[in-house]
Order: structure tokens, then C-alpha cells, then sequence
């Protein structure tokens, strides 16, 4: 038996049933040469200084010996927190990121995302935008990011 | 096998990957450079990407993913709106690496010593596997910013039935010079 087929998809939100300041659940990461070797590699982004930890020990980019975390990983994992939250169909329009301290291998990453506002157009193009904001073990920021995502309203759903 | 990549060579396991120069530092000189590159020139970039199962599956798993409709083929053919796996929004990194091969428009994301301050997506249709997308590509600014030399790719995917589907700004901030980039490519 495929057991996979047992799991029910999470159903996207509604529109109507966020309001700005709710939290969405958390995603943790550990910072891994492994992790950043696979995610290098389907991203096709080899860059030494996530891929060669000798070649990072001598070229030291950020100023650490140890190779740091792809950004577009970071981002990824950004977004992947409104996929997890509002489920794996959820329509995320536009994701803008912004790196603000380097992720070396052996970090901790959290990715909390919270609705910051709410946006009725009434043209099937309603959406809410989310920050998403990424710190490490010591709690200093990473990264954060906005992600817009178009959402479905409730049928006779008035102004929010 | 090279020295550069012997380290994660045995993790490859996709068509692309495979054929993919995967040695970054062996072909920096082929590459544009901040001081020297043409800004402003939208160009269709000559190639086409089709998006394969196996790559987004790759891309997936890399971050983790557990859902079936991210992870499991059968299940997704059965499930998913159009009868395939879910394509992670972000997987717009491996086509943007995958269009900027050395001799191609944009080619400096492959900059040794390359920092990544700030991306921007915006989806105008979802990409699907099967998807067969050509790539409008400029370098659309270059800046001085706290001394720093930054500099931003934009670029329009476009699909097989002439559809924009995705419209991205990537900025990096880059040594500026064949000289700067020669000091972290010969590290």
C-alpha cells in the first residue's frame, strides 16, 4: 500500500479567516555540508564558497573560514513556510528576500512568518502579504523576506 | 572527477546535473564581469529549459519537502491539479543558473566570491513540469553601494505557448575587476 495516498492535503485558506499578526508555523533547519551539497547541486549553484570547504578555509568571502549557506536556500526555506502553513497549492505570487548576516555550516536557522497585512482587490486577485524573517541560534537575523500570496475568499464574503 | 568538486560529485543524480559544468572555478575567465558588462541589452537567451520531474524532485528534497504532491510522482498523478509534482517557487534558481552558463547573457551569478544581498520573484503562472521556457535576460543595473559593487540580472521566462510566467531581479554583490575575481578564483 502506497501510504503516501492516505495523506489529505492541507486546504489553502481563505482570505477571510486571516487577520495581519497571525503567526504562521515555524520551520527549524540545521545548516549542514550535506544539506548545502544537495541544495547546491539542484539548484545548479556551485559556487565553492557553499561547495569547497578547503577553498572557503583559504578564500574566507565572509570572513569565516567555514563555506556559508546558499541565499536562494535561505529564500527557499522562506517560502517553504507559507507552503507548509497554507499548504503545499498555495499561490504565492511574489517572494522578495533580503540577506543580512552569512549562515555558516553548524547554524541553526528559524523561519518565522507572520501575516502582515490583508489585501481585498475583488477580482479573484485577493492576496495577503507575509514577512517571513529568518534568525539563527543567537537570534540575530539572517534573512528575511515578503511573501505575497494570492488567496480565495469565502463565498459572500464582504469587506475584511 | 575534480579536486573542486570530489567533495559532492557522488551526491549527483539527474540528467542535468550530470551534464552540467559543475567545476565553478574552471571557468571564471569565460564569464562576464561586473566592470565590464553591457547593461541595459535585453537578449533571448538561445537555449531552452523544460522542466523535468526528476530535477524539480531533486530541488524538493534538497529542501526537505515530505508532502507527496512535492515528493511522490504516483501520488501527484493522481492528485495534483495538473497530474505532476509541485514545483517549489524557488526552483527559479536552477533555471537562472542554468541559463547563465559561461559565453551566456548574465553569466557573472557564476562569480567566484559572488555575495547574495537581495532577490525578487513575481509569479504570473505557476511552472509545471513539462514546461519548455525561453529566457529574456538583461543586466538591467550597476551600482556603488557602501563600497560595494552591486549589480542586478533581470529576466522574463516565457513558456511553450508564449506565456510570461515568471518575471525575477537578482541582485549580487561582486568583486568588480578580472583582477578582484582572479584573487578568490585562484584561492
Amino acid at each position: 500500500m502506497n501510504t503516501a495516498k492516505q495523506v489529505k492535503t492541507k486546504a489553502v485558506p481563505y482570505l477571510d479567516d486571516l487577520k495581519a499578526g497571525d503567526e504562521l508555523e515555524p520551520l527549524v533547519y540545521e545548516i549542514t555540508q550535506d544539506l548545502i551539497h544537495r541544495y547546491g547541486l539542484a539548484s545548479l549553484d556551485l559556487n565553492p564558497v557553499h561547495m569547497n570547504p578547503a577553498w572557503c578555509e583559504r578564500a574566507q568571502v565572509f570572513g569565516t573560514p567555514k563555506t556559508v549557506q546558499h541565499g536562494m536556500m535561505s529564500m527557499s526555506f522562506m517560502a517553504s513556510v507559507i507552503l507548509r502553513s497554507f499548504g503545499p497549492l498555495a499561490d504565492v505570487i511574489t517572494v522578495k528576500s533580503k540577506f543580512t548576516k552569512p549562515g555558516p555550516v553548524g547554524n541553526t536557522i528559524t523561519c518565522k512568518g507572520r501575516v502582515r497585512d490583508i489585501h481585498v482587490l475583488d477580482n479573484g486577485n485577493d492576496f495577503v502579504i507575509v514577512n517571513v524573517e529568518a534568525v539563527d541560534q543567537d537570534g540575530d537575523t539572517v534573512g528575511i523576506s515578503e511573501v505575497h500570496v494570492r488567496l480565495p475568499r469565502r463565498a459572500g464574503a464582504g469587506a475584511v | 572527477m575534480s579536486k573542486n568538486t570530489e567533495v559532492f560529485d557522488h551526491l549527483v543524480k539527474t540528467e542535468r546535473q550530470r551534464g552540467f559544468s559543475r567545476d565553478f572555478l574552471a571557468t571564471w575567465e569565460d564569464c562576464e564581469f561586473w566592470n565590464t558588462v553591457e547593461v541595459g541589452q535585453m537578449k533571448q537567451n538561445p537555449n531552452t529549459f523544460v522542466v523535468k520531474e526528476e530535477d524539480v524532485l531533486a530541488y524538493n528534497e534538497a529542501l526537505g519537502e515530505t508532502h507527496p504532491l512535492f515528493v511522490d510522482p504516483e501520488y501527484a498523478r493522481s492528485h495534483a491539479p495538473h497530474g505532476t509534482i509541485l514545483v517549489h517557487p524557488v526552483f527559479i534558481t536552477t533555471i537562472a543558473f542554468w541559463f547563465a552558463q559561461p559565453g551566456h547573457s548574465g553569466s557573472w551569478i557564476r562569480t567566484p566570491g559572488a555575495r547574495n544581498p537581495f532577490q525578487h520573484i513575481t509569479f504570473f503562472d505557476k511552472i509545471k513540469v513539462g514546461d519548455r521556457l525561453t529566457q529574456m535576460q538583461e543586466t538591467s543595473d550597476r551600482f556603488w553601494r557602501r563600497d560595494k559593487a552591486y549589480i542586478t540580472t533581470h529576466s522574463v521566462l516565457t513558456d511553450q505557448n508564449g506565456r510570461k510566467k515568471v518575471e525575477f531581479w537578482g541582485t549580487l554583490i561582486l568583486p568588480p575587476t578580472i583582477d578582484d575575481v582572479r584573487h578568490f578564483a585562484t584561492a
